[in-house]
């Protein structure tokens, strides 16, 4: 009987060991899978035709901007305006964000990053318009890459300015940042496409992919807060609560969910309230992030959303105070809380 | 082996599970999604959208839910007729057009001011009632408070966009459907 029990113990034992290592394999699964390209994976094949060469990355596809209300942003990707090209410094700042430890890199340009579109002197590899995308979170405080990233999220004697704080939590929420050749939408030819996609996990098993529409169909302000939203999934797990509101897609509930969107739209009201005008944070940039604010108000909640931007005026000056209210409890709301509770 | 001593062997494994289940703890959450142009109309009892992709190569999606909105939203996707695909898509892409638009859009901000600045109970959520039609660029928005006038461009919008909602929804009468689709006709 001891011995029956002792066998039954031991196939118990050995099916957990198998689960168990199938699990921890998962864990460390890197985030690549086997991927055969179509039709509109235009990096893919750029990079299979180039051969192992030089590769002639794709032009900016801007349908979004078919109507030519903010063609102009096109701009941010002029070399002149990509600030790091310049110091390798403030390269290791930017891959500091996440980027150093994503995959697929060394494909998307990591050995190319000043290549330039000799037609309209953009950056073009993906992995410089990521950059750019992450510079407007790293230049946007008076700081820039000087600021000590690392010091606790709660210090805020130190992190004075929303978006100083902005940049430590970028850094600190993020594992792993990677790029894919893929297109990403729903079917070929479509213009419906996915930017990015986060998988969360608390414990630097989180990661973040972005897709070709990350690149070349979005300006680097939408690139910068487009990421602020994605990692407000990666480590604090956020996922989307809602569902119908205007866009269909990456509703959240209600703006005190304090999810994505809220968060994507705390970082868009501190870039274009921002008084620290420099050459990093233009009147075009701000207006930029307005119009993005704009949007995720009105279509981005299930809930319509109470307030508008000029509630955020002090943003900036006050960057705990919004952090608080945004999760301040709705069965026991304050005058502030009601003013930024919808 | 005594059964005492297969214990740990046992629990190991267990516990290397349940930490690994919690490291992977994780979830994809797709986010980010462009594209489309998505028309948003609200009012205090009801919510109509529409999302139309530019190049009409998937279908439109559009819902209708009352509020407050609780529970699953069910979208439904259709084909536009193509006529009503293509006009929409040309009344928004018109860059003749625009000026129209943004004084519409400046309108309906200050009639909001006006609206929730005298709507009864400060704890009440303020229903704005408009049509919001956002895409890549500042969303345009089109006030449908009475004592509103809309310009004439606004209001063929608002109209259109109805029609493509009924058009969306099945909700059109075929002989709108056939006198649409034979009015676009080469």
């Amino acid at each position: 009987m001891p011995s029956r029990l002792n066998e039954h113990l031991s196939v118990r034992a050995a099916l957990l060991l198998v689960a168990a290592t199938g699990a921890l394999a998962y864990m460390f699964m890197p985030s690549c899978t086997a991927f055969v390209p179509d039709a509109d994976d235009a990096i893919c094949h750029a990079i299979d035709a180039a051969g192992g060469g030089p590769v002639d990355w794709p032009a900016n596809t801007y349908k979004m901007w078919a109507a030519g209300q903010y063609h102009q942003c096109e701009v941010f990707d002029h070399v002149s305006q990509s600030w790091w090209t310049e110091s390798e410094e403030a390269r290791d700042y930017l891959a500091g964000y996440g980027i150093r430890q994503g995959h697929n890199w060394a494909e998307l340009g990591r050995d190319d990053l000043t290549s330039i579109d000799e037609a309209t002197g953009y950056v073009d590899s993906p992995m410089a318009r990521t950059y750019n995308g992450y510079a407007n979170i790293a230049y946007a405080n008076a700081e820039g890459i000087d600021l000590d990233r690392g010091r606790s999220l709660d210090d805020f004697e130190y992190y004075d300015t929303f978006l100083k704080w902005a940049s430590a939590y970028v850094h600190q929420r993020t594992f792993r940042v990677s790029g894919s050749c893929e297109r990403a939408c729903r079917t070929v030819g479509s213009s419906a496409c996915t930017t990015a996609r986060t998988v969360s996990g608390r414990l630097r098993n989180d990661y973040i992919l972005l897709y070709h529409s990350f690149f070349y169909d979005i300006d680097s302000i939408w690139r910068a807060s487009t990421v602020f939203h994605e990692v407000r999934h990666a480590q604090d797990g956020r996922l989307h609560t809602g569902n119908g509101c205007g866009r269909r897609f990456s509703c959240d509930y209600k703006w005190s969910d304090a999810g994505s969107n809220t968060y994507e739209m705390l970082w868009l009201a501190a870039y274009f309230h921002s008084i620290e005008q420099n050459e990093y944070v233009s009147d075009v940039r701000q207006a930029r992030a307005e119009a993005m604010f704009e949007m995720l108000r009105l279509t981005a909640f299930t809930e319509q959303v109470r307030w508008n931007k000029a509630s955020f005026a002090s943003i900036n000056e006050l960057p705990e105070w919004y952090l608080e209210e945004v999760a301040c409890s709705e069965g026991a709301p304050t005058h502030r809380c009601l003013m930024l509770a919808n | 082996m005594p059964i005492a001593s297969n214990r740990p062997l046992i629990w190991l494994p267990l516990v290397l599970s349940c930490l690994s289940s919690l490291a992977c703890n994780t979830q994809a959450e797709t986010s980010g999604e462009i594209g489309r142009v998505t028309f948003v109309q609200d009012d205090v009892a009801e919510r109509l959208a529409l999302r139309v992709e530019l190049t009409g190569v998937e279908p439109a999606a559009c819902m209708r839910v009352r509020k407050p909105i609780e529970g699953f939203v069910e979208w439904t996707e259709n084909a536009l007729d193509q006529a009503v695909h293509q006009k929409l898509i040309a009344l928004v892409s018109d860059a003749d057009r625009f000026d129209s638009y943004r004084s519409d859009t400046d309108l309906a901000a200050r009639s909001e001011i006006e609206g929730c600045s005298a709507w009864p109970g400060a704890d009440a959520p303020c229903y704005v009632e408009e049509l919001v039609v956002a895409g890549g660029g500042t969303p345009w928005r089109f006030s449908l408070q009475q004592g509103v006038t809309l310009s004439d461009e606004g209001q063929e919008l608002v109209d259109e966009f109805l029609t493509a909602h009924e058009d969306c929804s099945g909700t059109r009468s075929p002989s709108e459907t056939s006198t649409l689709s034979n009015s676009s006709a080469p």
